[in-house]
Formats: C-alpha cells, sequence, structure tokens
C-alpha cells in the first residue's frame, strides 16, 4: 500500500526510526493511531479530504475490511510504516506533502457579496441536520442575524441544561475575554459522537475567527491567543479523537473541505463553488459538518456585525 | 415504576450516524422513558445528572467509553437494550462493507461512468445546480428534493427535453425504472402497464393494486407535482408519455395526477389520443369528462385506474369501480359493529396521512358527504387556521411542509402523526381515525409497529371516558415489500384496526361509518 499524502507536520515524526504507536478507533474512512510519544496520527481512505496529522492512503475503500483491532502495534520507519499484527507495509516516501497551515493569499471579498454567501449559509442550516440549531434559536432571541432559527420550538431538555451556557460563552469568545476558558470548559464535550456536537461548533468559531481576523485586518496572532484560551486545560473533558480537533483548529488547522468553505467565503469565489464547498462540508459524519458549518455561520454572522454594516450584535 | 438502567462500553468508539441511530431507536424501545446515548465527557455525564439519568458509576466513565442510560419500567432488562444496540450495530456494519461513496456528482460520474440516470436528494437550493450538471451530461435526472424554484424546475425541464432526458421531480417521490426503484417504492411484479404520474403516494397505490390484480409495470416516471401547473405546462408528463409510447414493453399507459391546468391536462389527452395504446387517467377529483372526449379511459379513483388498466392489458371489458370488494353484507356488518359502539356525542373524523395524494384522494370521496377541513384543503375555505390542531372532520396530510421542516418524511419517521393521534384522543367528539401505512423501499421498517403503541393508548385513552375510537386503515403495499404486508396487516388488525383492501375503500367505509353515526344511515345496499 501506497501513501498519497502525509500532512507536512508528521514528516518530522516520521522520521523518528524508533517510533510506534497503536490502532486507537477504526472506522470505514479513517483509522486512529496513537504513537507511543502521543501524537495522534490519522490514516484516511482516498475519498475523504486531507486533514492535518493526516497520512491519506490510495488503495483502500474501507479500513473495516482489514480486520484490524483497537490496540494492534504500529511501526514508523524511514519511508514505511508497518502494521505488524496484518503485516501490511505502507510506504509513505513518494507522498506528497500536505500544509495544514491557513492560506491567507486569496483576492478580498467585498462585505455584501459575503453576506450574500452567510445568507445562503443560513438558508443551508435552516434545512440541515446540524445539533446546534436550537442553540441558534437560543440566539435568535438575543441578537439580529439568526431571525430564521426563531420559528421553531425545541422541547429537547438537554437544550435547556445547554442553553445559557451556551449564550455565556459566546458572549465571552465575541468579547475575548479571559473567562472563555471556564466557561468554554463548561460546553465542551456537550453531544453525540466521537467530536461531540458543541466541539464541532467551536471548531467552526476558532477557524472563522482566524480568517476573519485575517479579512479584517487585526491580528491573527491575537486570534490565535484568544482560541488558546479555550482549549487551555481541555485534556480529559472530551474524548481524545475531538481534543485533537480542537486544538489544531485552535491554530486554524482543518482538513481541506473545511479550508476551503471558509476561504470562499471571504474571497472573491464564484457563489457555485461557495456552494459546492458548503455541501462537501455538510457530508463530514451524521452532524459533524453541519454543526462545523453552525459555527461558521455564528461566528462570522456575530463579526459583521461587530465590524461590517451587517447584522447587530446586541448580548 | 420506572427506574434508571445504564450500560458501559469502556474503550469503546463510534461514529454520529451510529450513534444517533442507537439513540433514536431505543428511544421507541418498549418500556423505555427517556435515552440518552454517548460518550462519556464531563458534559454527557452532567447532562446525564441533569436528565435523571445518572447512577454513581456513569460518573467514574471517561470521555474514550460509551454509555447507554435509560428510564425505564422496573421490568426492562437493559440486558434487552444492549441486544437491540448489538443489533443496529450489526445491522450497520453489514451496510457498510466497504462501498465506495463519492462526494460530488463529478467524482462520482468518473466512478461510475456507465450510469445513465442521477438521483439528487439535497437541501432543494442546491439541487437545481447538480440536476443541471448532470443533464449537461446527458444523464436523466430524479430530484426527490423539494424547494426548488418554479423558474428553475422549468429551465431545467427545457434543457431536459431539447436532450432527450427525462427531468423527473422536483419533489419527486417515487420512480422504478428498468424494474429498479428508487425513492419510496414498492417492490412489484415487471409487467406492461406504463406509468406517468405527478403524484408519489398515487403512483405507489396504482402500483401496488396492479400488483395485486397478478400483473405488473414496465417503466413508472414520476413528474413531481407541479409539472402539471401552468407554469411547467406538463413538460415531462408528456416527455414520460413519449417514452412509454416508445417502449415496446409497455401496453397499458396509466396518466395520474391531483388536478392539472385545463390547457395542460388538454394538451396531454391529445397528445395520448395519438398514442396507439390504451390510456387510463386519473386526474384525481376532477377532469373525467376531458379524458373521455379524448378516447382515454376515465378513473373514479386510483384503484378504478389500476382496475382499469389490468382489464385493457387483458383485453376484457373496462367497468366503473366505486364500490367494495367485499359483499354488501359485510360492509354493512362492519359498519354497524364500528358505529354501534359510538356514543351520542362522538361524531367526528380525523384522517392522518402520510401519503398526500392518498389524503387528496380521501377527502374528495368523503367531501361528498362531509365537510374535510385541511392543510391541503380541496377548498380555501376549509383550510386549518392551525394545521397543529384539528377542527371538526379534519384530514392531514403530515407530508406537508408544516410538518417536515428540518425533520424525515413522516413515512420515514411516524413520530408527528403518533402525536397529534394521542393529542386528538383527548377529544370526546372524536369517533373515527382513519390511516394509511405506506410500505416499500424507503418507509420506515415497521410503519405500523412503530404507530402500534399510540393506536392501543389512544383506543384505551377513550375507552376510560366511556368512548370507542374506530380506527379504519390501509396498508399500501405488497407481500414483496421488506416490511411483509401479511406481517403489517395481522399487526394492526390484532390491535382492532379495520383494514380495507384500498384507499379509496378505506375512505368510503370511513364515510359509511361516519354518516350511520351522524344520521343513522350508513348502510350500502
Amino acid at each position: 500500500m501506497v501513501a498519497e499524502s502525509i500532512c507536512e507536520e508528521l514528516i518530522t515524526i516520521l522520521k523518528n526510526d524508533n517510533l510506534s504507536g497503536k490502532t486507537h478507533s477504526v472506522f470505514k474512512n479513517a483509522l486512529n493511531i496513537i504513537s507511543n510519544d502521543n501524537h495522534f496520527i490519522t490514516f484516511i481512505t482516498i475519498d475523504k479530504p486531507m486533514a492535518p496529522q493526516a497520512i491519506r492512503l490510495f488503495g483502500i475503500k474501507s479500513f473495516l475490511n482489514y480486520g484490524i483491532k483497537k490496540g494492534m502495534k504500529i511501526s514508523f520507519r524511514n519511508g514505511y510504516i508497518w502494521v505488524g499484527g496484518l503485516n501490511i507495509k505502507l510506504a509513505t516516501d513518494k507522498a506528497f506533502l500536505w500544509s495544514p497551515n491557513p492560506i491567507f493569499s486569496y483576492t478580498k471579498n467585498q462585505e455584501e457579496d459575503i453576506l450574500v454567501k452567510l445568507s445562503i449559509m443560513e438558508n443551508y442550516l435552516h434545512y440541515s441536520k446540524s445539533f446546534c440549531l436550537p442553540l441558534l434559536n437560543a440566539l435568535s432571541r438575543e441578537c439580529k442575524g439568526f431571525e430564521a432559527f426563531s420559528g421553531k420550538a425545541y422541547q429537547d431538555k438537554s437544550f435547556d441544561f445547554i442553553n445559557d451556557r451556551f449564550l455565556r460563552f459566546i458572549d465571552a469568545f465575541m468579547k475575548e475575554e479571559d473567562s472563555v476558558t471556564d466557561l468554554s470548559k463548561k460546553i465542551i464535550g456537550y453531544g453525540i459522537g466521537l467530536t461531540p456536537s458543541m466541539d464541532d461548533f467551536i471548531c467552526g468559531m476558532m477557524v472563522s475567527k482566524i480568517y476573519l481576523s485575517h479579512y479584517f485586518n487585526h491580528k491573527v496572532d491575537k486570534a490565535i491567543k484568544t482560541n488558546s484560551l479555550i482549549i487551555k486545560d481541555i485534556d480529559g473533558i472530551t474524548t481524545r479523537v475531538s481534543e485533537e480537533m480542537l486544538k489544531l483548529s485552535s491554530k486554524g488547522y482543518v482538513n481541506q473541505d473545511i479550508r476551503s468553505l471558509i476561504i470562499s467565503l471571504i474571497s472573491k469565489t464564484s457563489i457555485d463553488e461557495f456552494e459546492g464547498n458548503l455541501i462537501k462540508v455538510g457530508e463530514h459524519g451524521f452532524s459533524s459538518g453541519d454543526d462545523i458549518i453552525s459555527g461558521i455561520y455564528t461566528y462570522s454572522s456575530l463579526l459583521f456585525n461587530q465590524y461590517g454594516g451587517g447584522r447587530s450584535w446586541r448580548l | 415504576m420506572e427506574v434508571v438502567k445504564y450500560s458501559i462500553l469502556k474503550n469503546t468508539y463510534y461514529d454520529s450516524v451510529t450513534l444517533m441511530n442507537i439513540s433514536k431507536e431505543i428511544k421507541s424501545f418498549k418500556g423505555i422513558k427517556e435515552a440518552l446515548v454517548g460518550m462519556g465527557t464531563d458534559l454527557n455525564k452532567e447532562l446525564a445528572v441533569n436528565l435523571n439519568l445518572s447512577r454513581p458509576e456513569l460518573q467514574e466513565i471517561t470521555p474514550n467509553d460509551f454509555f447507554v442510560s435509560v428510564l425505564a419500567d422496573e421490568d426492562t432488562a437493559i440486558e434487552d437494550v444492549m441486544k437491540q444496540v448489538d443489533e443496529i450495530l450489526n445491522r450497520k456494519n453489514a451496510s457498510r462493507s466497504g462501498d465506495y461513496m463519492p462526494k460530488t456528482l463529478d467524482t462520482a460520474i468518473r466512478y461510475e461512468p456507465d450510469s445513465n440516470l442521477v438521483l439528487i436528494s439535497l437541501p432543494g437550493k442546491y439541487a437545481a445546480q447538480e440536476a443541471k450538471k448532470a443533464l449537461n451530461n446527458n444523464l436523466h435526472v430524479m430530484i426527490f428534493s423539494d424547494n426548488v424554484r418554479i423558474e428553475e424546475e422549468k429551465e431545467l425541464k427545457d434543457l431536459a427535453v431539447s436532450k432527450g432526458l427525462l427531468m423527473m421531480g422536483p419533489d419527486c417521490g417515487t420512480a422504478i425504472i428498468n424494474n429498479v426503484p428508487l425513492a419510496f417504492a414498492n417492490v412489484v411484479r415487471k409487467g406492461h402497464i406504463g406509468i406517468v404520474g405527478a403524484s408519489g403516494t398515487g403512483i405507489q397505490e396504482v402500483t401496488v393494486l396492479i400488483d395485486k390484480l397478478g400483473e405488473g409495470v414496465s417503466q413508472v416516471i414520476g413528474t413531481g407535482g407541479r409539472d402539471l401547473d401552468g407554469e411547467i405546462g406538463g413538460l415531462m408528463m408528456l416527455q414520460g408519455l413519449k417514452a412509454l409510447m416508445d417502449d415496446p414493453e409497455t401496453r397499458v399507459i396509466v396518466l395520474i395526477s391531483k388536478p392539472p391546468h385545463p390547457s395542460v391536462a388538454e394538451k396531454i389527452l391529445k397528445s395520448a389520443e395519438g398514442a396507439g395504446k390504451p390510456i387510463v387517467v386519473d386526474f384525481i377529483g376532477g377532469g373525467m369528462g376531458m379524458a373521455e372526449r379524448y378516447k382515454a379511459f376515465a378513473a373514479h379513483s386510483l384503484e378504478d385506474a389500476a382496475r382499469k388498466a389490468a382489464a385493457l392489458l387483458h383485453n376484457e371489458k373496462v367497468e366503473d369501480f366505486t364500490g367494495f370488494s367485499l359483499p354488501i353484507e359485510e360492509i354493512n356488518k362492519i359498519v354497524e359493529g364500528e358505529a354501534g359502539k359510538f356514543v351520542q356525542d362522538q361524531k367526528y373524523l380525523r384522517a392522518f396521512y402520510t401519503g398526500g395524494t392518498l389524503a387528496g384522494e380521501a377527502m374528495d370521496i368523503l367531501g361528498k358527504d362531509f365537510e374535510i377541513h385541511s392543510n391541503i384543503p380541496l377548498s380555501p375555505e376549509l383550510k386549518l387556521e392551525n394545521p397543529m390542531v384539528s377542527y371538526k372532520n379534519t384530514c392531514i396530510d403530515f407530508g406537508d411542509d408544516a410538518f417536515t421542516l428540518g425533520k424525515p418524511h413522516p413515512m420515514i419517521d411516524p413520530a408527528a402523526r403518533i402525536e397529534r393521534l394521542l393529542q386528538d384522543a383527548k377529544d370526546d367528539e372524536l369517533a373515527l381515525i382513519l390511516m394509511d401505512f405506506v410500505l416499500g423501499y424507503g418507509s420506515h421498517r415497521d410503519p405500523a409497529g412503530e404507530m402500534l403503541p399510540a393506536i392501543m393508548e389512544a383506543k384505551k385513552s377513550m375507552e376510560e371516558r366511556g368512548k370507542y375510537l374506530s380506527i379504519v386503515g390501509y396498508v399500501c403495499g405488497t407481500d414483496k415489500d421488506p416490511q411483509g404486508l401479511r406481517e403489517t396487516e395481522n399487526k394492526l388488525k390484532e390491535a382492532g384496526v379495520v383494514l380495507m383492501p384500498s384507499n379509496a375503500q378505506a375512505a368510503k367505509l370511513a364515510g359509511l361509518i361516519l354518516k350511520r353515526q351522524s344520521k343513522g344511515s350508513g348502510f350500502v345496499g
């Protein structure tokens, strides 16, 4: 088997000739590994978008077809990876290098065009599977720009539990207050799935913060610093996969579908391409993609209220 | 008494799709009142406490552990619940044996270059763009999505006609092409009756009844509900008609639609006149005179359309069917048996449909004797002010936007209909519930089983108040459907549901029972 692409951040790790690890979780399109020095590495199938800390493989349609079990030993060698229990060798020396860094070399879109795209996103979310719709419903009572989500009544008791915490977190995040560290811990890990819905939502918020900081000529470093407050001390409070996703997205490291979506929102990209990117992200997991889109939509809408003429922020 | 029961699977991960399915199925498990399923994150553990679903052992788990916690009747065994979870997981594993799932139309076309039809099910706003791409790649299209603008529909259909392609939809719920069922469709015999229809469950009803008559279908082409509106002009019904005229396997053609725009109806019937094949037309609730003028066989109901098509195929005499399959004496016995149990103030009907066309047909039949209020009324003055609240005689199409916005169609998830049945069972003036149960691909895997607890609870609730709740039903399905027609019917009969062999007969029987109650005369003879 051959690796098609490798996240460039893994190159240094893979050069360590004595590295080994164990399989952490196995899914159809992804195989997660934890190395003995605690790096989280993901093998993905060719139909998945490249992602931070990922190695994308040719020739595998499903990891479930190989009898890979949790805890199986993996050895990393210079130029290849060895799955001992299954006698499988993965060549890594000819793979493309993929950079997870945020891309800022785009032509900025005008604000009114971005607001049009946000309206498209709003319409998409209205019919989406996002678990966060009831939270957008709660936001609609606090600020403009979320009216589309105000019409429905949600009776799930779990939202009564989270609504108030969610609104306090949003308030602190938008105001870049230090309290966001404590407030994030009160919502991270909420929801169903390997990456709980709230974590996906926060991932969308953080990556938007980085890209929109650049769009508004704010300091990107400051955005990363605020994001770092969110992920401070989150070890062990959510799933390992989600913890990894949050830490990476706080630096703007997200998979290429999410990156394309956020860039197509703020750059001079056609509506067709933007909609295509929206659909691609929406296809991630059952609701993960839609929850990430909810986060991007929420942060972008609120920020355009603060710094643009768009939607009024009144919290 | 209800107690909290739980199960923990250490170091076990499931993706969100699996957890969603588990959560949904557990909640419908008998004896379960509340359920929480998830990974043992601090927040989920706190939520469990908040929902009174926690136990000290659950507070010890880590985010790497999967847990199920339920509030259940004391005699519900958590082992049985977990067995159910295992079944879901096994089902999922079996269904994801590694097939490649392309994420975009472009990659799908590259992956399957020989395919010639694209089924599109996206939020409506995006469906047109993908359909255009498909048509430009010379592929036939079926758009399952609704909420596509009518201007876009016209543009897409013009493009399809110019390329000699089919553009089925938008809002096209069913089709059977070369014996392959698409979206919601029943498993029916292959045969020589071709159907073009602008109505989802209307088409399903006709295909099912054709199958029950021992015949089969050649091609079943859906057009989408707006195709026969003035703006679209019946472009796809004409295209479908042409395809069936050219198809050597098709010997009889059935056209189905809700009442079309008169000029469109005329254009279609004119084309059909030259088909060289017998044509049966059911423009539900109208258009009979015009159909006959163009030498088509006009049908009184979907059942009548199926019967006429089968008769034409056999070169038999074509007769109207407007009655019942059972002998009159038996029908009268059922009417007396049901109406005889009502108390005086029970007088209203509630028709709760998952199929829009079936609901329309029922209103057309019942509307001759009763005012039927509805979210899809036959005339504007009968529109329900609030579709969530019934008024006197009410017919609800649960597939209408008011009930499906952000939710699955009721043929997939019957939750809204269950809730409404229980709500209306509190009404002392309620006498009769009329319901459909649509089987086949795409539908819920046990639509009757899912409704049964609510049916029994509704009957019991009225019984406790000294009332009788009559429930008349119809199962639209064949013995080859994955849910099993016989099993479905047996379950419903055991729960006291009176089942009829077609939707039209179910509606007629409901009307007779109500007339018997209100006027003392509801017999046939």
